[in-house]
C-alpha cells in the first residue's frame, strides 16, 4: 500500500471518532465563549469602576488567570471543585475552566476597546441624564463591540485550540477522540494530521466569519 | 500546614522542575527567533515565481500554526520525527515542537516590527554597498528587535505558558514533576497550587518586564 492509500485508508477509519470529537468541541468552545463574555464584560465593568476595592478585585482575577499555564488551570479546577464540594462531571470542568480561562483574555479586550471610545461619548451621555450603567451598556457597549471583533474572535480561536488541553482530564473532545482512534488505526501521524486539518477548518471558518462581520461593519460605517 | 511541610520537603524537585521548564523555555525561544527570523526573511522576495511560492508556504506555515492546537502539534512533531528516522530524544522533539509553534508567532511579531524600520535605511545601506544579508543582519533586524522587545518578552511568556504541554512527552519540567508528586504522594492540590504560584511568580515578574520595556521604547 502506498503512502497516499494507507493515509486515506486511515482517515476513513478516524474521521467519524474525530468528527464527533469536533461536535464536543466546538460544543465546549461556544459554552466557554458565552460564559466568556458575560462574566468577561462583568469583570471589565468592574476595571473600568471608580471602586478602588472593586477595580483591584477583576484585576487580581485577570492577573492570577493570565499568569499561570492554562494546563495547571485545568488541573486545579479538576481537583479543586470536588474539593470544594462541587462534584461536577469532566464536561462541566472543561466548560467552567474554558470559560474562566477565557473571560480574563475577554475582559483585557473590553477594556482595551473601552478605553478607545472618545470620552465625549461619556460625557455626552451623562448630560443627557443616562446613568452610569446604562450609558455602558446602551451607548459605549456596543461601539466597543465594533472595535474589538479582530481581537475577540481572536481570543476564540485561542478558545478552540486550548479546548484540546481538556483532553487531560478525559473530556471527549476532538483531542482524545484522536486518540481513541489511533488506539484503533495504530498510525498516530496520520490521525493527529486529520486531526490538526480540522482544527485548522474550524479556526479558519471563525476567521473568515470575522472578517466578514468587520467588512459589514466597515460598510455600515461609511 | 501539613500540606505546606510536604511541599517543603519536596521543593527541591520542585525547582529543579522549574529549572527544566525555564531551559526549555529558553532553548525553544531561541530557536524560535531563528525560525521566526528565516520566516520573515522567506516573506521579503519579490515577485519572482520561487518567491511567490516561498511567500505561500510562509502564510500556510503561520496559518496552520495559528489555526492549531499546540497540543497536537507537539503530538505531529514527536510522531513525523520519529517516522523521518531521527531517533531524537523526546527533550529534543519537545524542544523542536515548542520552537517550531512559537517561530510562527515571532514571524508575525517580526512583520509588524519592519514596519518601524524606514525603507530609507535599506536603501542607503544598498547604496553604500552592502551585501542583502549584511543589511538584514546589521541594519534591519537590530532595529525590529529594538521596537519588538516588548512583544517578543510576551512571546517568552506565552513559551512558558505553553510548556506544561510538553508533560504529554514525559519531559520531565515542572507540571510533569508535580504530576509525579501527586501520584507518589496521593496528594494533588497542594502540588497543583504550588506549581501555579511558581508559574505566576515567573509569568507575572517577565510581565513587569514587558511593561517596564514598553516604557522604555515610548521615551
Amino acid at each position: 500500500m502506498s503512502f497516499f492509500d494507507e493515509f486515506i485508508h486511515v482517515a476513513e477509519i478516524a474521521l467519524p471518532l474525530l468528527l464527533q470529537g469536533l461536535g464536543a468541541t466546538a460544543a465546549i468552545s461556544v459554552l466557554s465563549i458565552i460564559i466568556a463574555m458575560i462574566l468577561g464584560s462583568a469583570v471589565g465593568y468592574m476595571c473600568l469602576s471608580a471602586n478602588k476595592a472593586v477595580e483591584l478585585i477583576a484585576r487580581a482575577f485577570i492577573k492570577i488567570f493570565r499568569c499561570t499555564p492554562f494546563m495547571v488551570q485545568v488541573y486545579l479546577a479538576y481537583y479543586g471543585l470536588p474539593a470544594l464540594g462541587l462534584n461536577v462531571s469532566a464536561f462541566s470542568t472543561g466548560v467552567i475552566i474554558l470559560g474562566l480561562y477565557t473571560a480574563a483574555y475577554t475582559a483585557v479586550i473590553l477594556e482595551s476597546g473601552v478605553s478607545a471610545i472618545p470620552k465625549g461619548q461619556f460625557e455626552a451621555a451623562y448630560a443627557m441624564g443616562m446613568s452610569r450603567f446604562s450609558t455602558m451598556v446602551r451607548i459605549i457597549f456596543p461601539q466597543t463591540l465594533k472595535i474589538i471583533v479582530p481581537s475577540l474572535t481572536g481570543q476564540f480561536v485561542q478558545t478552540v485550540k486550548d479546548s484540546s488541553i481538556l483532553s487531560i482530564i478525559t473530556v471527549a473532545e476532538m483531542t482524545m477522540m484522536t486518540k481513541e482512534a489511533i488506539g484503533i488505526t495504530f498510525s498516530p501521524l496520520f490521525v493527529y494530521i486529520c486531526a490538526g486539518v480540522l482544527y485548522w477548518a474550524l479556526n479558519l471558518v471563525i476567521e473568515f466569519a470575522s472578517k466578514g462581520i468587520e467588512k459589514h461593519n466597515n460598510r455600515v460605517a461609511i | 500546614m501539613e500540606n505546606f511541610n510536604i511541599i517543603w520537603h519536596y521543593k527541591d524537585l520542585l525547582l529543579q522542575g522549574l529549572g527544566y521548564t525555564l531551559f526549555v523555555s529558553a532553548a525553544a525561544i531561541i530557536i524560535a527567533l531563528c525560525v521566526g527570523m528565516l520566516l520573515s526573511v522567506m516573506r521579503m522576495g519579490g515577485n519572482s515565481l520561487p518567491s511567490r511560492i516561498m511567500k505561500k508556504f510562509v502564510a500556510v506555515y503561520v496559518s496552520f500554526v495559528r489555526g492549531t492546537p499546540v497540543l497536537v502539534q507537539i503530538y505531529i512533531i514527536y510522531q513525523a520525527l520519529a517516522i523521518m528516522g531521527l531517533n531524537l530524544s523526546n527533550l529534543v522533539s519537545g524542544i523542536i515542537a515548542l520552537s517550531l509553534n512559537s517561530g510562527g508567532f515571532i514571524a508575525e511579531i517580526i512583520r509588524g516590527g519592519l514596519t518601524a524600520v524606514p525603507k530609507g535605511q535599506t536603501e542607503a545601506a544598498r547604496a553604500l554597498g552592502m551585501s542583502e544579508p549584511k543589511i538584514l543582519m546589521r541594519i534591519v533586524f537590530p532595529q525590529v528587535f529594538k521596537v519588538a522587545l516588548p512583544q517578543l518578552t510576551s512571546e517568552f511568556i506565552n513559551v512558558i505558558k505553553v510548556s506544561p504541554m510538553l508533560s504529554v512527552l514525559a519531559i520531565v519540567e515542572l507540571t510533569r514533576t508535580a504530576q509525579r508528586l501527586v501520584s507518589q504522594t496521593y496528594i494533588n492540590l497542594p502540588f497543583y497550587v504550588a506549581i501555579a504560584i511558581l508559574y505566576f511568580i515567573i509569568c507575572a515578574g517577565l510581565e513587569e518586564l514587558v511593561k517596564l520595556q514598553k516604557k522604555r521604547l515610548e521615551r
